[in-house]
């Protein structure tokens, strides 16, 4: 027994004197910006495309944390010494976190005056935040389940055809998850909506028409979800961001994202009130709003610039995947955040009771 | 403790003494100031966001759904224990009665699940029991079934990634308790002509109930705040409540957040009181043996018409019946593993099964790309911090607790595991806002803090059903010789209980090991953890984890093996010592 008491004891005194260890590395900061993201492959395009080489021209390291950005800043802020400075979100989480006053104004004298010009007031460039890049949320399918030559679901009509395309698809769960996934619109549009007449969505048509596919849906819950079921050949077909199907579709899996019925937006740079570091990461902004950045994070994981003058520096290959290109983004439909920001606990709801046991 | 003996604990009438609440203050004082303050605190948002007002609470009654989803929760969590409690009592009985070297193998076995990430075997499932899932497409190739079996994104997948994920605890927490029963009491009835299920019926059945009551309320409230399994392996009848307190938690709704979940603890331990209603008081739940449970169990040991019948239909089966289940069970467990290896060395940048090629590319990851291995060691540091946090309040809890016997003590006790019940987020943002009070956000200890507040009930729940069943005489015996109070606990009391407190640091090491949300707030980037590392492939697929689960599979797997061969060598020596 007496033997067991040491060897705790030197367990203690070890534990302790790691902590003490911890405590100064953290107290040792240099110049740096503090990122909260998500990780995987987005997060590994930011850092080739943008942290690293920002770092290579100013000095200033992008320090990386994850976590779920949006409650983690606002506990922050209101403990009242943040320690993230800023991160990329959907529209949707911006509104909230807009409203509880959690962010920092963009100071655009950092800019560079022709890279201000070519991004759109409002839309990209706000008074509490500004566009990182377009992203889009769409329909793909597996070219395993239908290969070229043969008939493949080109809009959401197909993908509610069961009998001309048969199999299993998959869907997000109604609003058990974050993020702005068009599942009421991509109803609306099988169901003969045109496009401009989408909003204020009919929210009982929609949930019918999802009743309607429900036997024939596997619900995905995370993002990792539907990528995972169309190359394991669980689901024939997927709501995906064009991201994660850029990502499996260069990890060598045989999947095509359509560009008919799918949803464009853009997502957000933010700052964190009471930022620490708040001028350096104004620079990293005005930084990564450059041409050449732009076109680094298309060719890296083909999420669309909000620098159009990107464009020039690509070929046509790459230019052709984003959801900005001429070709895609005429055939995409805009997302109603004013509509969702006002009605989104009231479609959750309708959803959840109109799928529970379908 | 020296104080807790000098005087007993509990005065005559069972109620905590001074001595008792001296034993009880550094487990109170801390959930207090950790937990209870800030928790209710956050819960109070849904009575005045934004101003005084029921209105949370009256849309989550007006609008059914919430209804269901609450009921979803209780269904699912109350399946899953019952069906663990079936499986987990024959292996646990197998595991305390088989020889002790195969015991220790064999319990190694049980706790490998546990090291590979709970995310990493929800995927297993998939590929297991999916549409084109080995299960499935090998009932077609052998003709027993034309059309695949709905096996997954419904109730049976939830349950079946459940119940592989708490099986474990409730494993380890009866074989504790087993192995304080003394094992020659069946045998002993079986030379009194007992045949040997109705030995086993009359004498070792009653003396585990204790294990029975105290692991079936640990595993049910774990299940009430599952949310990844439910989301990942279920349908559209399978959302739990946890998963809508996050959504509503994700839009800064506070006050429905708040409404939801005080909701679910207050229905939870409604249950829990109609539960001590039905079997008379919350011995049930700490496995004291009460009147009513008595007379249950006396019950099963009485001769009547229905236990004769019984007899009669499990003795001829009984040599096979408990070793056949536990067989299954351990399958059940290892099945998932077997799957997250291959796809640890595929070459895919996806989960695929079986893996297109084979490489190494994600251990290279593993050990290359930034963070992984500073990760790994943190969470190595966080979980013995929290070991020792947890186990060392535990343990004099333990002590008061188990030789109090009032309703007081009783309610005391059920509060003490509330935090079991509290949705993790709640208590990640409200323990963030003490911690950062104490400037004690973004360190080890921080970290330790927010994974004890959840750590320390389950290490409760573990001493609580092993000393309950300890025999106190053997404590006064020694007190009688004349050993200081000290010396019996550390000489007598604690060597008893020496199964059970390395199963609570078990439980401990590994809540801490792979809790998530609480280390998404509080670790930040100096103290992040391995969980936190593969959080993110929540969000975009990477076989890492895979191969990070795999890693931590096989050292635990190489360290028993060692060990069991220093063992082996230490004995054959101690055994020519005695020899020579």
């Amino acid at each position: 027994m007496r033997k067991v008491w040491r060897d705790i004891a030197i367990g203690a005194a070890a534990v302790t004197l790691l902590l003490c260890a911890d405590v100064t590395a953290a107290n040792a900061q240099g110049k740096q910006i503090v990122y909260l993201g998500i990780g995987g492959a987005t997060q590994d395009a930011l850092r080739k495309a943008y942290f690293e080489p920002f770092e290579k021209e100013t000095g200033i390291k992008v320090v990386e944390d994850t976590g779920l950005a949006v409650e983690r800043i606002q506990a922050e802020v209101q403990s009242g010494h943040p320690t993230i400075d800023f991160t990329n979100i959907s529209t949707a989480a911006y509104e909230t976190m807009q409203a509880k006053g959690l962010l920092a104004p963009i100071d655009y004298k950092y800019y560079d005056q022709a890279n201000l010009q070519s991004m759109p007031e409002g839309s990209i460039r706000g008074k509490f935040s500004v566009g990182s890049s377009y992203n889009s949320l769409g329909m793909s399918f597996s070219k395993a389940a239908f290969p070229d030559g043969k008939p493949q679901p080109t809009s959401w009509a197909d993908f509610w055809n069961v009998a001309k395309f048969p199999g299993k698809r998959t869907l997000p769960y109604c609003g058990v998850l974050e993020g702005d996934w068009p599942l009421p619109e991509a109803a609306l549009l099988a169901d003969g909506v045109p496009p401009d007449k989408l909003y204020p969505l009919d929210i009982p048509r929609a949930v019918k028409k999802l009743k309607e596919l429900s036997p024939n849906v596997i619900w995905w819950k995370n993002g990792s979800q539907p990528g995972q079921y169309l190359v394991t050949n669980e689901a024939v077909m997927a709501m995906n961001s064009i991201g994660r199907t850029n990502n499996l579709i260069d990890g060598g899996a045989p999947v095509q994202y359509v560009w008919n019925g799918a949803e464009v937006f853009s997502s957000k740079w933010i700052v964190t009130k009471g930022a620490p570091n708040y001028d350096n990461v104004m620079r990293f902004l005005a930084f990564v709003a450059r041409p050449d950045r732009q076109a680094a994070l298309a060719k890296a994981i083909g999420y669309a610039p909000i620098n159009p003058r990107a464009y020039e520096l690509m070929d046509k290959k790459e230019a052709a995947r984003l959801s900005t290109y001429p070709d895609n983004f005429k055939q995409t439909f805009q997302y109603d955040y004013h509509w969702w920001t006002d009605n989104l606990s009231k479609w959750t709801e309708a959803c959840l009771a109109g799928l529970a046991g379908t | 403790m020296t104080l807790a003996h000098s005087a007993p604990a509990t005065d005559r009438r069972g109620r905590p003494g001074m001595n008792g609440w001296l034993l009880l203050s550094p487990a109170i004082v801390f959930l207090a100031v950790f937990y209870l303050v800030p928790v209710v605190r956050l819960l109070l948002i849904s009575f005045i966001d934004p101003s005084p007002t029921v209105e949370h609470y009256r849309h989550l009654i007006e609008v059914p759904v919430y209804r269901a989803i609450l009921l979803n929760t209780f269904e699912i969590s109350i399946s899953v224990a019952l069906l663990c409690l079936l499986l987990a009592y024959p292996t646990a009985y197998v595991l305390a009665t088989v020889p002790a070297r195969l015991s220790r193998v064999l319990v190694v076995l049980v706790t490998l699940p546990f090291f590979a990430s709970a995310l990493v075997r929800n995927y297993a499932w998939i590929f297991l029991l999916g549409t084109s899932g080995v299960i499935n497409a090998t009932l077609t190739r052998l003709g027993l079934i034309s059309h695949p079996l709905p096996l997954i994104f419904n109730r049976s997948g939830v349950i079946i990634g459940m119940v592989n994920i708490l099986l474990p605890y409730m494993i380890l927490i009866l074989l504790s308790v087993m192995r304080g029963i003394r094992r020659e009491l069946v045998p002993a009835a079986q030379s009194l002509m007992a045949p040997p299920f109705t030995a086993f019926r009359r004498v070792f059945l009653p003396l585990s109930m204790p294990g029975v009551g105290a692991s079936t309320l640990l595993v049910f409230v774990l299940a009430l705040a599952f949310f990844i399994t439910p989301a990942m392996l279920g349908g559209t009848r399978d959302v739990m409540i946890a998963n809508v307190i996050a959504t509503a938690t994700g839009a800064l709704n506070w006050g429905f957040a708040g409404a939801l979940a005080t909701v679910l603890l207050v229905s939870t331990l409604a249950i829990i009181a109609l539960m001590q209603r039905m079997f008379g008081g919350a011995g049930f739940l700490s496995g004291n043996m009460n009147p009513k449970l008595r007379a249950a169990a006396r019950r099963l040991v009485r001769e009547n018409a229905a236990t004769r019948m019984l007899d009669a239909t499990v003795n001829p089966v009984w040599a096979y019946l408990f070793p056949v289940i536990a067989g299954a069970t351990f399958f059940f467990l290892v099945i998932p593993i077997v799957i997250v290896v291959p796809l640890s060395f595929s070459s895919a940048t996806f989960f695929v099964f079986p893996p297109p090629g084979y490489s190494l590319r994600w251990y290279e990851r593993f050990l290359t790309a930034p963070g992984w291995l500073e990760a790994t060691w943190h969470s190595f540091e966080i979980a013995v911090l929290t070991v020792a946090l947890a186990v060392g309040m535990a343990i004099p809890v333990s002590l008061a607790l188990s030789k109090a016997t009032t309703r007081a003590s009783n309610y005391l006790y059920v509060a003490l595991l509330s935090p079991m019940i509290m949705p993790s987020i709640v208590i990640a943002v409200s323990v963030f806002f003490v911690l950062s009070q104490m400037h004690l956000t973004y360190t080890v200890l921080g970290v330790a803090i927010g994974h004890t507040i959840v750590a320390l009930p389950i290490a409760i729940v573990v001493l609580m059903a092993a000393m309950r069943n300890f025999d106190r005489n053997l404590e006064r015996a020694a007190m009688s010789l004349g050993a200081s109070p000290l010396r019996t606990t550390a000489r007598v009391t604690l060597p008893v209980l020496k199964t059970a407190i390395i199963t609570a640091a078990l439980f401990a090491f590994l809540h801490s090991f792979d809790e998530v949300l609480i280390s998404l707030f509080v670790s930040g980037i100096q103290a992040r953890t391995l969980p936190k590392k593969m959080w993110e492939s929540l969000q975009e697929l990477d076989p890492t984890i895979a191969a990070v689960s795999t890693i931590l599979v096989m050292t635990l797997v190489l360290g028993a093996l060692v060990l069991a061969a220093v063992r082996r060598v230490g004995s054959q020596h101690g055994r020519k010592l005695v020899g020579g």
